[in-house]
């Protein structure tokens, strides 16, 4: 069948001589699409644009705008059974293993969905949809379109159009996988070969059903607090010390002596400091590993979750596991929504608020609080600076979590790896163990890790220790046994397409994570804590435009900040 | 008015004699009873054969306990996410349960220790289930963390083992703390409880008819004689184990309440929780008897 669509594609006669070229050469001649002539109506367009009427008629929450768009995770469907994608979290919705009907929060209040009740009151306006016990209880909607009609569940989305509705599609597939069944609705009824993406004259109703979606991140604020910095461009030529000024750092214990003069970062990146009754730990290995991370070219696309997932044998645990909150992802985004204001309305959702993520992971921290709790010695630091973590030694109590301020230690509440997802309940009884397939997609570097243990971001240990192991055999007798910088690249380091995440020896003042922690942006997440996090970020900038309609001279979270905990001592 | 003059009417509002009024103790025994009466009385419950209700009672005890057997072995085989646990705080009823038994077992330590240590003659009505029962407070209160942990089959790695790693338990943990502290407890617990049950296996003994009896008995009565010296020593030993736990009841749950005061968790990292935790302990005999 194969070759004779390639030989009736060609106009030569000789069937088989086609089809070895076409082997041989890997493309076929001339069976490229003919071209089309388009004809542009340009006066038209002029008019459209110098009379500036862009607005679409009469859009209203009984006449809406669809938009209907592949999934931001498993594009049109094609993906659908591909549990890695599933499972990754959107940088905005937070929702996996199902789409969902994203409304407006003033949408949301006109077709009655109130979620207040049974939901968090969140300060500084920021309330999510309804969440019970962690789950997102989202109210099933249909939305008509003469004929038409589609069910699915409803997910409040601040900051979108407020008669805008997005359906993604690529779920609800009726004959796909193991991983892909039962996911989601179908979003495909509403595509014709009229609709190009966006469809007018839709209405929205609630149905009294409702639907359990897995939503990552249940909170949306950062209450004020210091865990995202950001500022204006101008603000920030004006004051290039701003990260300096946030956070309850001016506030922990002072240094004297020799280092006092140091930047407040510097401190609380590399200065022991407070009475502490252990010692201060001293790192003497021939490197010191550090990260950066760059929020202001973080693009949120997640590619850095997969990647960790696909280097470091992290397990997918299922729909089911992720709404009880026990996703493994070593790498996770936090976003935060801010609307810049915490005086008035802090029961409504914010309608057009700014968003901001942030890629989490291990901080390696320097004097981390996880390494004094574990009774088992389980994770201890190693001279290069690295919080490692023995898995053979865990036996799973779980404190270093509880202590971790961070949050990014993940157990193994059952045998993700050895069990199959819908039958972790039945223990030995259900059916186990991997397949060779399975085995083989198993990265052979890394521990693949049983129940009842504790894992967490490792910054690559093994890219590391084969670099180590590479320049070493390389150095012979020499004793040059540095690891080049940019030698090792983390997974997330090397998907990023932004180069956001940066790593290396942060002894070496040469490397370019050392160049890139010297920047004023540079900040440390927590940094009061004493935690010294070998992880630090450079802060966000916004370049807003003074004309546009929505232009405030600090982004929101910091007007937040600066509201509910800054004063003037502090300020510039 | 003068100094004498205030010193005059002060005088008049003081008695010149304090009576105190002839309040007796009641007897805690009444009806004259001999010593030979209440040791009938008392052995007798060992003796003589088990009553067939208590039987039936100990069968429905058992059924219900028996789902403790069923619910951890689920546990065991399957791991710990059938508990309904996920972060940020991972843990749950376990850790609450563990704190509630070991406060139900300052009950018994209080009725018994403190009451002894002040002299209350009528704590030995129920002195003995009152440390029974610290007895096995402790050894629930033990299973929780130890089946809360992911992999139950290695917790022996928290006692300091010596091994072939070389590798010690982490001291700095309040989890590590918890071990010793517990332990402890339990040692001094059970202690108290054997010592002061020695003359009265003695007793037991020397009433024993069967051969098997006698020998049981005669081990664990460890040369009872009832001597005057005996008695000097059993007296001292008791009163020094008597004071030794009632501290422990103060020490063991400030170091239980450390496992969340030390941490970093906002919310738990706070001064107020070891006096709150030794309250909680001792409201609990205040509920359990009175």
């Amino acid at each position: 069948m194969l070759k004779k669509t390639i030989t009736d594609l060609s106009d030569e006669v000789d069937e088989e001589r086609i089809f070895d070229r076409f082997l041989s050469n890997g493309f076929l001649k001339n069976s490229s699409f003919t071209n089309t002539p388009v004809s542009v109506n340009q006066s038209r367009i002029k008019r459209t644009i110098t009379t500036g009427n862009f607005r679409p008629s009469n859009i209203s929450s009984d006449h809406l705008e669809v938009r209907i768009i592949p999934s931001p995770r498993v594009w049109d469907g094609s993906y659908n059974n591909n549990g890695w994608l599933q499972e990754c979290p959107e940088a905005m919705t937070k929702l996996t293993w199902d789409n969902a009907i994203s409304i407006s929060p003033r949408l949301a209040k006109d077709i009655g969905y109130n979620p207040e009740q049974n939901s968090f009151k969140q300060v500084a306006s920021k309330k999510a949809a309804t969440f019970k016990m962690g789950r997102e209880v989202s109210p099933l909607g249909e939305i008509n379109i003469g004929e038409t009609t589609i069910r699915g569940p409803i997910h409040i989305q601040p900051g979108l159009a407020n008669y805008t509705v997005v359906v993604p599609l690529g779920y609800g597939r009726t004959k796909v996988g193991r991983i892909g069944k039962g996911t989601g609705f179908t979003a495909y009824p509403l595509v014709n070969s009229r609709s190009s993406g966006y469809i007018l004259g839709a209405n929205i109703h609630i149905t009294n059903r409702s639907y359990i979606l897995a939503n990552t991140q249940e909170h949306w604020s950062m209450e004020g607090r210091a865990i995202v910095r950001e500022a204006n461009l101008e603000d920030y030529v004006k004051h290039p010390n701003f990260v300096d000024k946030m956070g309850l750092e001016p506030h922990s214990p002072p240094i004297y002596g020799n280092d006092s003069n140091l930047s407040l970062q510097k401190k609380v990146t590399t200065q022991p400091r407070g009475a502490s009754a252990y010692e201060i730990p001293q790192f003497g290995g021939d490197h010191q590993w550090g990260m950066s991370i760059d929020l202001n070219t973080c693009t949120g696309c997640s590619a850095c979750i997969v990647a960790c997932q696909s280097e470091n044998n992290i397990p997918i645990v299922g729909k089911d596991q992720v709404t009880r909150g026990r996703e493994m992802h070593w790498l996770r985004f936090d976003r935060y929504y801010s609307s810049g204001d915490v005086e008035s309305n802090k029961s409504d959702i914010p309608e057009d608020p700014q968003a901001t993520i942030q890629p989490v992971m291990c901080m390696h921290c320097e004097m981390a609080p996880c390494e004094q709790v574990c009774p088992v010695n389980a994770t201890v630091h190693d001279d290069e600076g690295l919080n490692v973590m023995s898995y053979n030694r865990c036996v799973g109590t779980r404190y270093c979590s509880n202590n971790c301020p961070y949050k990014v230690r993940r157990f193994n509440f059952f045998d993700w790896n050895k069990r199959e997802i819908g039958s972790f309940y039945k223990g030995p009884i259900g059916p186990g163990g991997m397949t060779e397939l399975e085995k083989m997609q198993k990265n052979p570097d890394v521990s693949v890790r049983m129940r009842g243990v504790m894992e967490k971001c490792t910054y690559c240990q093994q890219r590391i220790q084969e670099a180590k192991i590479n320049t070493k055999v390389k150095a012979r007798d020499s004793n040059d046994i540095k690891v080049p910088d940019g030698m090792i690249k983390t997974a997330c380091q090397q998907v990023c397409p932004t180069e956001s995440i940066i790593f290396g020896d942060v002894s070496d003042p040469e490397s370019k994570v050392s160049m890139t922690k010297t920047s004023d942006r540079d900040y440390s997440v927590l940094g009061y804590l004493n935690t010294r996090p070998r992880t630090t970020y450079l802060a966000r900038l916004r370049n807003p435009n003074p004309l546009m309609p929505d232009y405030r001279n600090m982004p929101h979270s910091r007007m937040e900040y600066e509201k509910q905990f800054g004063h003037g001592s502090h300020g510039t | 008015m003068s100094y004498n003059e205030e010193m005059n009417s002060t005088e008049a509002v003081l008695l010149k004699e304090v009576n105190p009024s002839d309040l007796p103790r009641p007897p805690l025994v009444k009806n004259d009873h001999s010593f030979h009466w209440i040791t009938e009385k008392i052995c007798r419950i060992v003796e003589d054969k088990t009553p067939l209700w208590w039987w039936i009672c100990f069968c429905v005890a058992g059924f219900i306990a028996s789902f403790t057997g069923i619910g951890l072995a689920y546990l065991l085989f399957t791991g710990v996410g059938v508990w309904g646990l996920r972060g940020p705080v991972m843990w749950g009823w376990a850790i609450v349960n563990f704190v509630f038994w070991i406060g139900i077992g300052h009950a018994g330590t209080l009725i018994s220790a403190i009451l002894c240590l002040l002299k209350q003659e009528w704590r030995t009505s129920i002195n003995r289930a009152a440390e029974a029962m610290t007895i096995f407070a402790v050894m629930c209160a033990g299973i929780f963390p130890l089946f809360h942990v992911g992999r139950i089959w290695f917790a022996w790695w928290l006692f300091p083992l010596p091994n072939a790693n070389g590798i010690w338990p982490n001291f700095r943990s309040p989890l590590e703390w918890d071990v010793f502290a517990v332990s402890t407890y339990a040692t001094v617990s059970v202690l108290f409880w054997f010592m002061g049950m020695i003359p009265d296996l003695a007793t037991l003994r020397d009433r024993a008819t069967q051969k098997w009896r006698q020998i049981f008995y005669g081990i664990l009565a460890m040369g009872w004689r009832g001597s005057n010296r005996h008695w000097s020593n059993y007296e001292m030993a008791y009163l020094l184990l008597a004071g030794l736990s009632t501290p422990l009841v103060l020490s063991v749950h400030t170091i239980v309440s450390f496992d969340f005061a030390v941490a970093h968790l906002p919310g738990w990292h706070t001064t107020i929780l070891p006096p709150y935790f030794v309250a909680g302990a001792i409201f609990f005999p205040v509920s359990e008897w009175f």
